[in-house]
């Protein structure tokens, strides 16, 4: 009998998990949506901004070109951004197997950025933008922050952390 | 009346310049009101004018409010490798301003991942002065401050600041005034070094160094206050264009006394680091502290002592220690005897025997304890301190002397100690309830033990030392519990003690075993009295203790038993000798005892590393067994004692046989309070590489190489 009324009562417990649990993760889907939308007010939507600037290693990036052909990861981020350590390693990883272009945002001279490169190992492409004004064009005041541009098309924006996974369904779902 | 034509004179004077053409300003703004960036609602800026001006320094003041929401951060003026400072552009489009000078409030730590970035919440007041190129002509101050803010996103937003005023136009504002007199209040005191080498600074700030490492690209900054540290932090930058991009980890902060030792990691984005002969500014925040201090880097070598040494492992080692104290020739007769006592009484209950036992483990703890309050009234005092330093006492050495005679000649059997046995009557008459005796047996042996000590308990008494009044007590309760352990051992299973061979002969020569053992630990002791009163005199007082012993051996038990006593000390000896010899193989023999050793001396030692030699200092007493060993097993032996004669080798002997304040101090500054001490400085490493405790032969020839590298 005890024993039968246990396994009832460990049952509901579990099931109460499971339902807490889904609640929780809408509510998180519920926040992290608001906010990207409330964050995303200025940032351009629809069509992406033309990007078509030399990278720091000296290529000639052009990004609606490159989004002809498969979608990509354009990733805003700055040296002085504490935030951005947690996010910039895991770009670095999906840049070994997607197309990534990041912009380095008001992080100072080439020359600067390069060695930052150097120290943390990363190896993505980066566009600098010293002065700002490629950010002001794609409306980003916020770092970091991550576009997925599908044939020219921005398909999701998303600021602040963002799990390597994350970032692997908005390509694969764009 | 003479007055009137100077009076009449100045009046005029001042007409004339107050009605020399004044330009006033186009229009007059003294307040942005608070700003928003339309891009970030979460943080507004305002800027205005206190009012004041400094006519000397030609400079106005101005306040610059920034109000963060929630939690929103902005950066210190030196952020560290995460963060960017506050920026104002104002050259090219301001008119009439030389320059603006920024006042930082002490910042805060807050971590991203591990890595501290400096800055504020909330809201901050920055003080600001502009300086004026003149102070008739119209100013304009107009530029973008751009504010970097964060919390799991960054935001950079900038925002316009225009203000226009003419010095004849500006009006104090009170609020404002006071509101920027408060954020100058919060401002950290710029102090340099000549300020403090004068006594003239109005903080409490007594001493300032710091020690630019270039092998371990380590910055060392150490800071002495007049009152006693409580929770202090420090920030160091450098304020130097050139230098930009070098930062400073969250410091190692060691306090000892009323020093202050901070130890940063200084890291670029690219190669090394050269920070030698570099203007530093170390920003101190304290309870009651806070300043700016500003010093040049030297190659002094400043060392911090190191607390690694954690807590849980230093109560093993003490336990241990403790433990091992007991099976040392002046412990082991105290135990024995409590056992023969036990089996003695026949027909004692086991309860008893517990109790019995209980209470010696409770003296020993006590007297433990009563070690740990006695060094603590001491290290309180400021008194010199170290583990062992009752060996640099000739009248402690003399009294242990004295006691452990006079128990060996108890077990001798040659006289009763007639206040126990009383006592015993006494506690025999209080019945069980009374322990005391049992209490204080536990107490003697500690007592006794204390000359053994000093060889096990070094390293956890000197960790006790340099810890905090918990700690110190809670390695001196290690200690006894350890020493205590086997007593408690038969007070859980008082069957043990059941379980020895009935008494019979085999106790009296037991006996005199543990006599023999208690008389030679009196000797070693007397032998340590040769640096107090010389070898004459020492060999003159074991000979009169001796022919008085055995003269009442003689009287007691007759010659016998004399013969007896002596002829088992010959074949303990022989025995000795012989095992020895067989197994001379397997032991240290020392090479030869002739390494020339000059004595410690911190001024020589530097300038012997500065000209490229390599000097191993050793730090040892007579009475220190640890280091009797380090010196046969390992000073003296191939391969360290042929690298030790090297002609680039200069060997210093601290000598802490007797008490030397010097070499106490000199020990301290490396964190530690016993001996042996062990280290190697050269060229390549000046500021020296410490040897464990317990040497061995590769980890000397390491630290040598490693001393000699370039």
């Amino acid at each position: 009998m005890s024993n039968k009324k246990q396994s009832i009562k460990q049952r509901k417990g579990w099931l109460g998990w499971l339902k807490e649990l889904l609640i929780f993760s809408l509510i998180a889907i519920v926040i992290s949506v608001a906010i990207d939308l409330w964050r995303g007010q200025s940032i351009v939507s629809g069509t992406a901004p033309t990007l078509n600037a030399q990278s720091l290693l000296g290529e000639q990036v052009d990004l609606i070109k490159m989004s002809n052909e498969e979608p990509v990861l354009v990733y805003f981020w700055a040296t002085w951004c504490g935030v951005c350590t947690t996010v910039s390693p895991s770009v670095d990883f999906i840049a070994d197997h997607y197309q990534v272009v990041t912009v380095a945002l008001s992080s100072g001279e080439p020359k600067r950025i390069k060695q930052y490169l150097n120290a943390k190992e990363y190896d993505f492409n980066v566009v600098n933008d010293p002065r700002g004004e490629i950010s002001r064009q794609w409306g980003v005041s916020v770092t970091p922050t991550i576009f997925i541009i599908d044939k020219g098309k921005i398909s999701s924006v998303t600021t602040g952390f963002t799990s390597p996974i994350g970032m692997w369904l908005r390509l694969f779902f764009s | 009346m003479n007055n009137l034509p100077l009076l009449m004179r100045l009046l005029a004077f001042a007409l004339f310049f107050s009605s020399l053409p004044v330009k006033s300003a186009d229009f007059i703004q003294t307040s942005t009101g608070w700003l928003i960036s339309p891009m970030h609602q979460p943080v507004s800026v305002q800027a205005q004018m206190t009012g004041q001006v400094d006519q000397q320094s030609k400079t106005a003041d101005l306040l610059l409010d920034i109000n963060l929401e929630g939690e929103w951060k902005t950066y210190w003026r030196s952020p560290g490798e995460g963060g960017v400072a506050p920026a104002f552009e104002w050259q090219t489009e301001s008119k009439n301003i030389s320059n603006i000078n920024w006042f930082w409030p002490a910042p805060k730590r807050y971590p991203v991942l591990g890595v501290d970035t400096l800055g504020y919440k909330h809201q901050i007041h920055l003080p600001l002065t502009i300086e004026l190129q003149d102070l008739n002509q119209p100013t304009l101050l107009k530029g973008r401050l751009t504010l970097a803010s964060c919390t799991t996103i960054c935001v950079l937003s900038d925002y316009d600041i225009e203000l226009s005023f003419s010095i004849a136009d500006l009006l104090i504002d009170q609020d404002v005034a006071f509101s920027y007199a408060q954020a100058m209040g919060s401002v950290p005191i710029l102090i340099d070094e000549a300020h403090i080498e004068s006594g003239k600074n109005s903080a409490s700030i007594t001493a300032l160094q710091s020690y630019w490492n270039q092998a371990k690209q380590q910055l060392v900054v150490q800071v002495e206050n007049q009152f006693e540290w409580q929770k202090p932090d420090l920030f160091v930058d450098l304020q130097n264009p050139e230098l930009d991009g070098i930062f400073f980890s969250t410091p190692q902060i060691s306090v000892v006394n009323k020093q202050l030792t901070a130890t940063f990691d200084a890291s670029t984005w690219g190669g090394d680091v050269d920070l030698s002969d570099t203007k530093i500014h170390a920003t101190v925040i304290d309870q009651d502290v806070a300043v700016e201090l500003v010093s040049t880097t030297s190659d002094k070598i400043i060392i911090s002592s190191n607390s690694e040494a954690n807590i849980i492992s230093m109560f093993l080692i003490a336990l241990l220690g403790g433990l091992i104290l007991n099976i040392m020739p002046c412990v082991l007769p105290v135990l024995g005897m409590k056992l023969s006592s036990v089996l003695g009484a026949h027909g004692i209950k086991k309860s008893q025997i517990r109790k019995q036992f209980l209470a010696s483990s409770l003296g020993i703890l006590s007297s433990f304890w009563l070690l740990a309050l006695f060094l603590l009234t001491l290290k309180l005092s400021g008194e010199a301190l170290g583990w062992g330093i009752q060996f640099q006492n000739p009248y402690f050495i003399a009294a242990m002397v004295a006691i452990t005679a006079l128990f060996a000649a108890n077990m001798l059997g040659l006289f009763e100690i007639q206040l126990p046995s009383s006592m015993q009557t006494w506690l025999a008459t209080k019945g069980d309830q009374s322990y005391l005796g049992h209490f204080l047996q536990g107490m003697f042996a500690t007592l006794l033990a204390t000359p053994c000590s000093a060889p096990f308990l070094g390293t956890a008494v000197a960790f006790a030392l340099g810890a905090s009044v918990v700690e110190l007590f809670v390695i001196f309760s290690a200690l006894g519990l350890g020493m205590a352990l086997p007593w408690l051992l038969i007070a859980l299973f008082p069957s043990i003690a059941l379980l020895l061979p009935k008494p019979g002969k085999w106790m009296g020569s037991v006996k005199l075993i543990f006599a023999l053992m208690i008389l030679a630990t009196s000797l070693w002791l007397l032998s340590l009295l040769t640096s107090f009163i010389g070898i004459a005199y020492v060999l003159l007082i074991t000979a009169l203790l001796l022919i008085i012993l055995f003269t009442l051996v003689t009287r007691k038990h007759g010659k016998k038993v004399l013969l007896i006593t002596l002829a088992s000390v010959l074949l303990i000896s022989a025995v000795g000798l012989l095992v020895s010899s067989l197994t001379a193989k397997h032991w240290a023999t020392p090479l030869a005892n002739d390494l020339h050793w000059q004595p410690l001396d911190t001024t020589q030692l530097k300038q012997y590393v500065e000209s490229g030699k390599t000097v191993f200092v050793d730090v040892t007493a007579d009475w220190c067994v640890t280091c009797k060993a380090n010196k046969i097993g390992v000073l003296l032996q191939d391969p360290v004692y042929s690298a030790l004669q090297a002609e680039d080798i200069i060997l210093m002997k601290g000598d802490w046989t007797v008490r030397s304040d010097n070499i106490t101090q000199y020990l301290q500054s490396y964190g530690r309070y016993g001996v042996p001490f062990n280290i190697v400085y050269g060229p390549a490493i000046p500021q020296g590489i410490e040897l464990s405790t317990i040497l061995s032969s590769d980890a000397v020839i390491n630290a040598i190489t490693l001393s000699q590298e370039q």
